[in-house]
């Protein structure tokens, strides 16, 4: 049975999906035929092989693909909406943002360079909602306080800010509309285990507290197994496993699921010199 | 001298190392003597009015040795300041005070560009964030075949085309030539790290800072990469800085962790002991904080 059965009606579903892209030798397939479904309040864990198509399943449904890409197939409705199906400025005016929005996998490149950080955040607020620019670099400061960041820090450009500083105000960012989807791909990769740990208390806050809905893209196992209610295993295109964390970690259907559980080195015992 | 920076350390240093250390003292690869980097913060119109110079003391006096051979691993806070430190170490960033000898020499005031050259060609970053550090206009075989050029390594179009197909399937971008031609957004995110893993290996520099090489790799691939590095050490007697916030891996590659707060070195042991019996209140923090690998009841 589903493990997804109580959770009552699907606000995203991915239906059939396949996407390719084109190099001058070869035609990718990227996405080979993928189905799944996220609901209001849910975290949807997706894990799997380096390239097996997860950040191009997070891009399709931003409708952020490439130029070299092309959708082959498949469906992607949002609360009722197709979304593959709507013109450019319609999704960019009520989707993007305003109801999904994301914490890409370059996070750390993601800001633009020239302006200061608060201004950034700030102008994403304003550009989405009717809200004056005063009240929103308000907005941004506790945005970056609620990721750990010191307000006044906001200041800063880019540059000024560590590899995980940069994530987290990208995911202060991402917060900042109130969205009622975030796509996280890999967002807390370049964060110790204790920012990490406030940043995972954060969404799980506003997942509970809001009924925010998540797909969250990781190679860490531990973290979908705290936060997911379902967990996707990615191989060569394909979800080949899709499970609650308890009966996937008790017992893994696909090789390649028992793969991953088997390899990850453990900090109890480890390598012995 | 030797002594006197060492009790002014307020590192927890555990006895066992430091006489390891002070025992094979021909063995130390890389000394750090208080190094110290700060940075200006960036300044408000109302504060420039008022004078405020406020600095983010990035690297605050830091000192830690690197034997021949082993791997140190850096751990800590977000923003603590081990970028910074990997990069002054290399002098991608200029120290604000404090002194790096490297082999026996002193790195800190090497002015000629040949010099320079010599030392750059032993010590090697591999940099955070794959989508910044490589660049966007080379395909895969020009983004590793440039350090070869720029350090005159391999005799000609063909001996680097092998060094760099090599490379390619040392780090399981498999097979080459699917992805010599292929441009860095044509790349999956971890591809992209593996990539800079290559660039940086192909040169077999003796000394690599390794700043979260392998963050974005899923744990099989995780661990053959880990391996391979395990592995080129053990055969080029290659010594690595290995960044990471992964403490499991810490532990499985490191022989002695290193653990940084606000830019300070807080704690630095044996890998088994910073992980299983950690000292510092940080370290003991950080500890507890890692994720348990079992699923929790909704
Ligand atoms: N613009 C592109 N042009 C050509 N191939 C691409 C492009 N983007 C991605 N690919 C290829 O498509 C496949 C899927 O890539 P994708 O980025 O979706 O993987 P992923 O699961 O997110 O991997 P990772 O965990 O390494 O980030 C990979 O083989 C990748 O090389
Ligand atoms: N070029 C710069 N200009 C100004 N401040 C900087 C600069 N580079 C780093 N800093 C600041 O120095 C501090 C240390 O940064 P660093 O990048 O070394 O941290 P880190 O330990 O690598 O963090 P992370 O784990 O998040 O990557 C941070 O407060 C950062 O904002
Ligand atoms: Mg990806
Ligand atoms: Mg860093």
């Amino acid at each position: 049975m589903s493990p997804q059965a109580e959770l009552g009606e699907a606000m995203l579903n991915v239906d059939s999906l396949r996407v390719h892209y084109t190099t001058d030798r070869a035609v990718i397939r990227a996405v080979d035929g993928v189905t799944f479904a996220v609901h209001r309040g849910e975290a949807y864990g997706l894990a799997g092989e380096s390239g097996s198509g997860k950040s191009t399943i997070a891009q399709t449904v931003l409708r952020l693909l490439p130029a070299n890409s092309g959708i082959d197939g498949g469906e992607v409705t949002f609360e009722g909406t197709d979304i593959l199906e709507i013109g450019e400025e319609e999704y960019r005016k009520k989707f993007r943002w305003r109801r999904i929005s994301t914490v890409p996998q370059a996070a750390m490149n993601a800001l633009t360079p020239v302006y200061r950080i608060s201004r950034q955040i700030a102008e994403a607020i304003t550009t989405h909602e009717q809200t004056r620019l005063k009240d929103s670099l308000s907005r941004a400061g506790d945005l970056l306080e609620m990721v750990g960041i010191p307000k006044d820090r906001g200041q800063d450009f880019p540059h000024q800010f560590s590899g995980g500083m940069k994530q987290r105000a990208v995911i202060a960012m991402a917060l900042a509309c109130n969205p009622s989807l975030l796509i996280a791909d890999e967002p807390t990769t370049g964060l110790d285990v204790i920012t990490q740990a406030e940043v995972l208390r954060l969404l799980k806050d506003l997942k509970s507290r809001l009924g925010l809905s998540l797909i969250f893209i990781t190679h860490d196992l531990s973290i979908l197994a705290g936060l997911c209610e379902t967990i996707a295993i990615m191989y060569q295109g394909k979800i080949v496993e899709q499970a609650s964390p308890e009966s996937l970690f008790r017992d893994p259907t696909h090789p390649y699921t028992a793969k991953l559980l088997a390899s990850y080195p453990d900090i109890e015992n480890g390598r012995e010199t | 001298m030797e002594r006197a920076v060492r009790t002014s350390c307020r590192v927890i240093c555990t006895k066992n190392t430091e006489n390891q250390a002070l025992e094979h003292n021909e063995s130390v690869l890389l000394q750090v003597q208080n190094l110290s980097k700060a940075f200006r913060k960036s300044r408000t119109l109302l504060q420039t009015l008022k004078g405020r110079a406020e600095h983010v003391k990035a690297i605050d006096g830091v000192t830690f040795e690197v034997l021949k051979g082993e791997v140190l691993g850096l751990v800590g806070e977000s923003g603590s300041g081990k970028t910074t430190l990997g990069r002054v170490i290399l002098r991608l960033e200029e120290p604000d005070s404090g002194s790096i000898r490297f082999e026996e020499s002193d790195y800190t005031s090497v002015k000629d560009r040949s010099t320079m050259k010599e030392f750059r060609r032993k010590m090697q970053m591999i940099f955070q964030d794959p989508f910044d550090s490589i660049n966007p206009r080379m395909n895969v075989r020009d983004v590793i075949e440039e350090p070869l050029r720029i350090h005159n390594v391999g005799s000609g179009e063909e001996e680097r085309t092998q060094l760099i197909r090599r490379s390619l399937e040392d780090v399981r971008v498999n097979p080459p030539e699917d992805y010599l031609d292929r441009y860095p957004h044509e790349l999956s995110g971890g591809q992209r790290q593996r990539i800079a893993i290559a660039r940086t290996l192909v040169l077999k520099p003796s000394f690599i800072v390794a700043d979260e090489p392998v963050s974005m790799l899923d744990v099989s691939v995780r661990m053959e990469l880990l391996n391979l590095m395990l592995d080129l050490k053990d055969r080029y007697g290659l010594t690595y800085l290995f960044i990471t916030h992964d403490l499991a891996v810490a532990k499985y590659v490191c022989d002695r962790i290193a653990v940084m707060q606000s830019g300070k070195i807080v704690e630095l042991g044996p890998a088994v002991q910073i992980i299983h019996n950690p000292q510092h209140p940080y370290t003991k923090a950080l500890r507890a904080a890692v994720p348990v690998m079992k699923p929790h009841p909704h």
